[in-house]
C-alpha cells in the first residue's frame, strides 16, 4: 500500500479528531535506597496503600509502607534497574489486572502480561485487591462442584462457592486433585483459574500441556508467578488470579480457582515483610499472615440470584512438612476454609491413590452440596470406612477373626479398592453412583480384592456401552428413584453374567 | 507562604515568560513560587515544573508521548 504524505496526514488528522490534550499533573518522589527488590522513596506524600508506582525504564512497584515523608515500595519487575536519586511517579491507581473472557486459554503473569507470546486485548480491568461479597449478597452453598474423583465426591463433597483446602506432604498428589477437578469441569459450565505460586517454569509448562491435551484450556486461565519471579510478584499472584475469577462470578458464571500453593505464598510474603522491616512473629512470619490468607479466601462464595447467582469455589493447596498439620500456616488455612482434603504419604506409597485420609478429611458443607443420587449411595460410606480402619489395626495381629469382623474387613478392602482412581481420568456423577451402588450392595462379594479394580473398570465400560440411558437419567435427574436403581442393578447383574460366560 | 520549585525549559526562557508561568502558579496554588530555572533539551518545548511534591508537565515531549499512546491505543 502506497500512501502519499498528504494521505497519511489526512488519516492522522481523522484519527486525532477525538483527541483531547489533558494537563499532566502527578506526584513525584525520589529513590533514597534500593536493594533486594525493596525501594525507599522520599516524597509521594499522597500515595495510597497498594498504589502502582512507576519508575524509569518501565519498571513498576507497589506502595506497601506509607510513612511520614516517604514510602516503602516493592518492585514488581526490573529489580536491578532502579538507581538512587531516580525520579518516580505515582500513578494514582492501585494494581490492576485485565479480566474477562479474553483471558480464557491464556497464561499470564500476576500483572496480566501474557506469557505465551500472543497479544491480549482485554476490555476490562479489575483491582487486584477488592473487598469480599457482603453477607446480604451471599447465598448458601447448595450445588455440587464435582471433582470427578470418587473418593472426594462421595465422602468429602465440595459445593460451588465453597473453600476446600487440599493439604499434604510433597509428592502426595495435591496438585493432581486440583488439576483433575479442572479437567472434570469440561462441559459443566465452570470457568477455572489456576494460580501457580513459586513453581518451576517447567512444571507450569507441563501443566499447560496436560490441560491442553484434556481440552481444558479453553475454559481455564493460568496465572503464573514462577520461582524466579520476585517476592512481590508471588505475593500478588493469588489476588490477581482471584480478581480474574471474581469477574466471572460477578458476571453470573460459576468459577473455580486453585491456589497452588499458599505455603509458598506465605514464604514470599515473609521475605517481603522482613525486607520492609516489619517485625517478625512466629516462624518469622509477619503478624498479618492470617489476614493475608483470610482476606483472599473470603472472596470466594455463592451470590444470590439478584446478584447474578454466580459462584467462586476456591481450592487452596498447602504443603506440610513431615505430615505436620499443626504447623503455623496449615492451622491458619484449615481454620479459614470450609474443610480439608488431607493426603497422606503412607497411603500414597501403599498405592492408595488419590491418597485421601478419610478420617482427617472433612467438608463442612457436606451433604447439602450433593445430588440426591450420590447422597443415597454414599450414606454409609464414611461409617463403613471408619469401622474398617479401626478393625484393620487389630486384624494385623492375625489369628482367628469372627465372621462379622471378617465381613467388615473384606467389605472395607473392596471399598478401598473401588475408591482408587487413575490420575486425569475423572468419573461422571452417574458412573460414581454406579460403582458405589455395586460395592455398597454387596455385588462385589464374590470378586477377589485384587480383581476389584479390573471388575470396576469392566463394569464402567459395559455400562457406558449398554446402560447409557440409565446413566444419563441419573446424571440429568440427579436422583436415584427405585426404577433407576433397578436399572443399575440389572446392569450390574448383566455385566456379572457376561464376565462369567 | 513562598514555595520553592524547579522549572525545566527546553530553550531560551525570558523574564516575561517566567513571570507568566509564576502568575499561573500563584493563581493555582495561592502562593508565590520561587523557581530555579534549568535547561532540559529533552522536553523539546514547553515546560515542566516541580512544585510541592507534584510535577506539572506541560512539555511537548510528554504531549507527543500522549498522542502516540492515543494513536496506538495502548494505555
Amino acid at each position: 500500500m502506497n500512501l502519499t504524505a498528504k494521505e497519511i496526514g489526512a488519516v492522522l488528522k481523522q484519527r486525532l479528531s477525538g483527541y483531547e490534550s489533558k494537563p499532566v499533573v502527578y506526584e513525584y518522589g525520589t529513590v533514597l535506597s534500593a536493594g533486594d527488590g525493596v525501594v525507599r522513596i522520599e516524597g509521594l506524600a499522597h500515595s495510597r496503600y497498594g498504589e502502582l508506582i512507576s519508575f524509569e525504564n518501565d519498571v513498576y512497584g507497589m506502595a506497601m509502607n506509607l510513612e511520614l515523608g516517604g514510602v516503602g515500595v516493592v518492585l514488581l519487575n526490573g529489580v536491578d534497574d532502579v538507581r538512587t536519586g531516580e525520579r518516580v511517579r505515582g500513578t494514582g491507581r492501585v494494581v490492576e489486572v485485565p479480566v474477562g473472557q479474553e483471558l480464557l486459554g491464556r497464561v499470564v503473569d500476576p500483572i496480566g502480561v501474557p506469557m505465551d507470546g500472543k497479544p491480549l486485548n482485554a476490555a476490562k480491568f479489575r483491582q487486584v485487591e477488592s473487598p469480599s461479597p457482603r453477607i446480604i449478597d451471599r447465598e448458601g452453598v447448595n450445588e455440587p462442584l464435582m471433582t470427578g474423583l470418587l473418593a472426594v465426591d462421595s465422602i468429602i463433597p465440595i459445593g460451588r462457592g465453597q473453600r476446600e483446602l487440599i493439604i499434604g506432604d510433597r509428592q502426595t498428589g495435591k496438585s493432581t486433585i486440583a488439576v483433575d477437578t479442572i479437567i472434570n469441569q469440561r462441559g459443566k459450565n465452570v470457568l477455572c483459574v489456576y494460580v501457580a505460586i513459586g513453581q518451576k517454569v517447567s512444571t507450569i509448562a507441563q501443566l499447560h500441556e496436560t490441560l491442553e491435551k484434556a481440552g481444558a484450556m479453553e475454559y481455564t486461565v493460568i496465572v503464573a508467578a514462577t520461582a524466579s519471579d520476585c517476592a512481590a510478584m508471588q505475593y500478588i499472584a493469588p489476588y490477581a488470579g482471584c480478581a480474574i475469577a471474581e469477574q466471572f462470578m460477578y458476571d453470573g458464571r460459576d468459577a473455580l480457582i486453585v491456589y497452588d500453593d499458599l505455603s509458598k505464598h506465605a514464604v514470599a510474603y515473609r521475605a517481603m515483610s522482613l525486607l520492609l522491616k516489619r517485625p517478625p512473629g512466629r516462624e518469622a512470619y509477619p503478624g498479618d499472615v492470617f489476614y493475608l490468607h483470610s482476606r483472599l479466601l473470603e472472596r470466594a462464595g455463592h451470590l444470590k440470584k439478584e446478584q447474578g447467582g454466580g459462584s467462586l469455589t476456591a481450592l487452596p493447596i498447602v504443603e506440610t512438612m513431615a505430615s505436620d498439620i499443626s504447623a503455623y500456616i496449615p492451622t491458619n488455612v484449615i481454620s479459614i476454609t470450609d474443610g480439608q482434603i488431607y493426603l497422606e504419604p503412607e497411603l500414597f506409597h501403599a498405592g492408595v491413590r488419590p491418597a485421601v485420609n478419610v478420617g482427617l478429611s472433612v467438608s463442612r458443607v457436606g451433604g447439602a452440596a450433593q445430588k440426591k443420587a450420590m447422597r443415597k449411595v454414599a450414606k454409609k460410606l464414611r461409617l463403613t470406612l471408619a469401622q474398617y480402619r479401626e478393625l484393620q489395626v487389630f486384624a494385623q495381629f492375625g489369628s482367628d477373626i469372627d465372621p462379622v469382623t471378617k465381613k467388615i474387613l473384606d467389605d472395607g478392602d473392596r471399598l478401598s479398592e473401588t475408591l482408587k482412581q487413575n490420575q486425569h481420568e475423572p468419573l461422571q456423577m452417574s458412573e460414581q453412583v454406579l460403582l458405589l451402588y455395586a460395592v455398597m450392595n454387596d455385588y462385589l462379594k464374590d470378586v477377589p480384592t485384587a480383581d476389584v479394580r479390573a471388575f470396576n473398570l469392566g463394569l464402567l465400560q459395559y455400562a457406558r456401552r449398554r446402560c447409557g440411558d440409565t446413566l444419563r437419567s441419573v446424571e440429568d435427574g440427579g436422583d436415584l428413584p427405585d426404577e433407576l436403581a433397578e436399572g443399575l442393578r440389572a446392569c450390574i447383574e448383566a455385566y456379572k453374567e457376561s464376565v462369567k460366560a | 507562604m513562598a514555595l520553592k520549585g524547579e522549572l525545566y525549559v527546553a530553550g531560551p526562557f525570558g523574564e516575561e515568560q517566567l513571570s507568566a508561568v509564576k502568575a499561573q502558579f500563584a493563581r493555582l496554588l495561592g502562593a508565590e513560587v520561587a523557581f530555579d530555572v534549568r535547561r532540559d533539551e529533552h522536553l523539546i518545548g514547553g515546560f515542566l515544573a516541580m512544585v510541592d511534591g507534584k510535577v506539572y508537565d506541560a512539555s511537548i515531549s510528554s504531549r507527543m508521548k500522549d498522542v502516540q499512546r492515543y494513536l496506538t491505543g495502548s494505555e
